[in-house]
């Protein structure tokens, strides 16, 4: 479904994805972690046709994202870590304005904003203007932008960012339900427990390249650590980080006290 | 449903042209309209923009009507149509055509390079077509009566004002695309940027000389001017106007068939080859954005400059106001966007009193010695009035929440220290170019007497105006028109500042004077500035976080 060849990008001397080579099969959640940095959010903008990779390619649906853009389009959702929405509009005019986009029928589109609006809980906000709403209400309005089209891949960069842990819960439940559906998920996070539960694989990238790829038990053997964090760590180079952060908060102590 | 055949036909998804192009104008529109109470009080910077064109073209038809022949009026009317339509896609629609934002909410839909652009064009178009109007329907009516023209003169000049419009945007949008091409985004925006300082300046030269001029070249050289005539665009244009006079002659109607092919070519280049790279080109701004190298720290260089004004700052939060202001005002390019065409203004006015050699000892012939001189000294007061209300404006307004969290116990005093670096910054630099010129002219110690006496009323003025200050600085969103808005304060209010000029004239009538002028001043504005402090906190302290 999803397949990466040699995928690279450069921003001048840095080199933010390194040859990196995914195979994503359907029906699959798959984690993507790496530290900030690390290349997690250039990978999927070049995977979503918002960058254009430096070298390589890859596939979706068996679409090339540089030969076939738009085919690779009208079959992928996106949720951006940065939640950008058009914030001036309602969450209804958002709604209607993707549908259209992906020229989804009139009726189809009254249909799906309807569900998403109860199933986010939003019905008596859909016609207010998002300027007013909190950051989870927007990033379910994100969400549902996303999923509105009902695309096979769905990218997501941090989408549980700001939603109520009952929401949480609701999405992550949704996306395992997706999967059996056969839609693939590339999940972008930090929050590794969420990661820990809900994907089927884990690829942890570090300074551009793929470091560790398999599922969160293959990895926790791999490197004898009992849980995602401490294989994360280990894999990252970021084992030292208590020592620092124990260190820093006594400095600061201490100058107060000075 | 021709229309839609025909856009389909060229690669253009009729629907999600419609669905692109009415949202970007709803939520433009709505932007434009401000968030809050506050705005629903006052007009819309679009609608005063839109006054202040209309007024402007009223002034210089007026200006013309009598003492030009029929295209010779168009051509000049034309040529303020054009020069402000293209200063207008720079200064506030260029966003229209080349907005980052659309990046990540529009890259990932399936919408096609050509549709897109379509789309970003029609809404410049939209805009460009609205000031237009606002700019020519007077001079149309005022233009029946040049002599030679008729009751159908509207009836041209209104569709060919609306082409020239529409031709000087393309010509923008395709400079912008050609410019994007070659370099970095952000390298494109510094030059954005400067070269409002020249336009501001070239504009307002241009606003200055050309009643100068019109007596003595438009109307009595016109013949000497025709061989010219074929390299100015405007008499293009004027040439179409004049292709649908009973009298036009042979010039007339290779102008027009020069203008009309110019207009032809740019649409179809923008067409055929720009509208096909333009999602590229979008992608190309964010990817700049994000290679941007950034500096080391301590790479930043010392400016010995400012550290010696900073050095007389005492109060911690004076100091943090004078440093955020220095430090947007150096980095944030929306800041700099928002600031460069003011400071073009007050160099022509210079420009202009060297030409009519003003520079002379205001203590033997009086502060009022010309239009130059008297209009740089009320620009700058006014260049200090709109600088410091433009410091409420950033990109990055967002980050605003700073200054209703941390235990800020007078945002008056923060914002003296706004206003000292505003006055460091760019008036200062003012200040020494006027006296370096007058200096040539006139004995230095009346050069310092006369500046110091301009620095106080600077101080008593700012003082005065600080009591309109309602929004911490960087704290709102630039809406579409706010420049325009303030150039049309600044045309309408300026001549208030003529009474200046006249106190000052008695002034400089003896020393004993001067000098209790300036303590009766210094007094006035140490009470004033106190007052204006005491209603800053009392204005910032109310306003609730976004």
């Amino acid at each position: 479904m999803i397949k990466l060849y040699n995928l690279t990008r450069h921003f001048g001397e840095l080199t933010a994805v390194d040859n990196v080579s995914i195979t994503i099969p359907k029906g699959q959640i798959c984690g993507y972690l790496g530290p900030n940095g690390a290349g997690k959010t250039t990978t999927v903008k070049m995977l979503t046709g918002m960058l254009p990779p430096s070298a390589g390619t890859a596939t979706i649906c068996n679409y090339d994202i540089i030969k076939h853009p738009m085919e690779v389009k009208r079959r992928i959702g996106y949720v951006p870590e940065s939640g950008a929405l058009y914030k001036s509009l309602t969450a209804y005019e958002y709604l209607h304005f993707v549908g259209r986009l992906y020229h989804m029928s009139e009726e189809m589109i009254q249909k799906r904003i309807k569900k998403f609006v109860e199933f986010f809980s939003l019905s008596e906000y859909t016609h207010k203007r998002m300027n007013e709403f909190s950051k989870g209400m927007k990033q379910k309005v994100v969400i549902a932008a996303a999923l509105i089209h009902n695309p096979q891949v769905i990218f997501m960069d941090e989408p549980l960012t700001g939603l109520d842990a009952n929401t949480a819960l609701m999405i992550k439940q949704l996306l395992r339900n997706l999967t059996r559906e056969g839609k693939t998920i590339f999940y972008c996070s930090h929050i590794l427990e969420v990661v820990e539960n809900l994907c089927d694989r884990v690829i942890i990238i570090s300074e551009g390249n793929i470091v560790a790829d398999g599922s969160v038990d293959t990895l926790k053997s791999m490197t004898q650590r009992s849980s995602l964090e401490g294989v994360f760590s280990q894999l990252t180079h970021s084992e030292d980080m208590n020592e620092l952060a124990r260190a820093f908060s006594q400095s600061i102590t201490d100058e107060d006290e000075e | 449903m021709m229309l839609q055949n025909i856009l389909n036909i060229t690669g253009i998804d009729w629907l999600q042209f419609k669905t692109l192009f009415l949202t970007s104008l709803k939520i433009e529109l709505r932007e434009n309209q401000g968030i809050g109470r506050k705005y629903k009080r006052r007009l819309s910077p679009l609608l005063s923009s839109l006054i202040f064109y209309a007024g402007m073209g009223l002034i210089l038809a007026a200006n013309l009507v009598t003492r030009t022949n029929p295209f010779m009026y168009s051509m000049l009317m034309l040529a303020y149509i054009m020069i402000m339509s293209g200063f207008s896609v720079i200064l506030e629609f260029g966003n229209s055509i080349l907005n980052p934002d659309d990046w990540e909410v529009l890259t990932t839909k399936p919408v096609n390079s050509r549709t897109y652009f379509l789309a970003k064009l029609s809404n410049l178009l939209f805009y460009i077509i609205l000031i237009t109007s606002a700019m020519c329907l007077l001079p149309a009516l005022i233009g029946i009566q040049v002599e030679g023209n008729n009751l159908w003169f509207p009836l041209i000049f209104i569709p060919v004002s609306f082409l020239a419009g529409i031709a000087t945007a393309a010509f923008v949008v395709l400079i912008y695309t050609f410019l994007l091409k070659k370099i970095n985004y952000q390298k494109f925006r510094d030059i954005i940027a400067y070269f409002q300082i020249g336009f501001s300046l070239v504009f307002f030269l241009f606003y200055q000389m050309i009643p100068r001029m019109s007596n003595d070249i438009f109307v009595s050289g016109e013949k000497g001017l025709r061989a010219w005539l074929y390299l100015i665009p405007p008499a293009w244009f004027s040439g179409i106007i004049q292709m649908f006079r009973s009298r036009s002659i042979t010039i007339d109607v290779q102008l027009g068939l020069i203008g009309l092919g110019i207009t032809i070519l740019f649409i179809t280049f923008a067409f055929n080859k720009i509208s096909l790279q333009y999602a590229g080109l979008i992608a190309n701004i964010n990817t700049a954005e994000s290679s941007e190298k950034t500096k080391k720290p301590g790479a930043e260089r010392k400016n010995i400059f400012l550290d010696f004004f900073r050095s007389f700052l005492k109060d911690p939060e004076k100091m943090a106001g004078f440093d955020l202001t220095i430090a947007m005002c150096k980095k944030d390019r929306s800041v700099k966007m928002g600031m460069y065409p003011l400071l073009g203004i007050p160099v022509a006015f210079l420009a202009l009193a060297i030409f009519e050699n003003e520079f002379k000892d205001p203590f033997i012939h009086g502060l009022f010695q010309g239009q130059g001189i008297t209009m740089f000294i009320v620009f700058i007061f006014m260049m200090m009035y709109s600088l410091t209300m433009l410091m409420k404006y950033s990109n990055d307004w967002e980050a605003s929440w700073i200054f209703h969290l941390v235990p800020m116990e007078s945002p008056g005093t923060f914002y003296q220290g706004v206003k000292y670096a505003v006055f460091i910054n760019y008036i200062l630099p003012f200040f020494i170019l006027l006296g370096i010129l007058y200096a040539v002219f006139i004995p230095v110690l009346h050069v310092l007497h006369f500046l110091l006496s301009l620095f106080v009323f600077c101080l008593f003025f700012n003082a005065i105006v600080s009591f309109q200050i309602n929004a911490y600085p960087f704290s709102e969103k630039r809406q579409k028109g706010e420049r325009m808005r303030r150039f049309t304060f600044i045309i309408f209010v300026g001549p208030i500042f003529g009474l200046y000029a006249l106190l000052y004239t008695y002034i400089f009538k003896h020393f004993s004077y001067w000098l209790t002028g300036q303590i009766v001043i210094i007094i006035a504005w140490k009470i004033i500035e106190n007052l204006s402090v005491k209603k800053i906190n009392k204005n910032l302290m109310r306003i609730k976080p976004a």
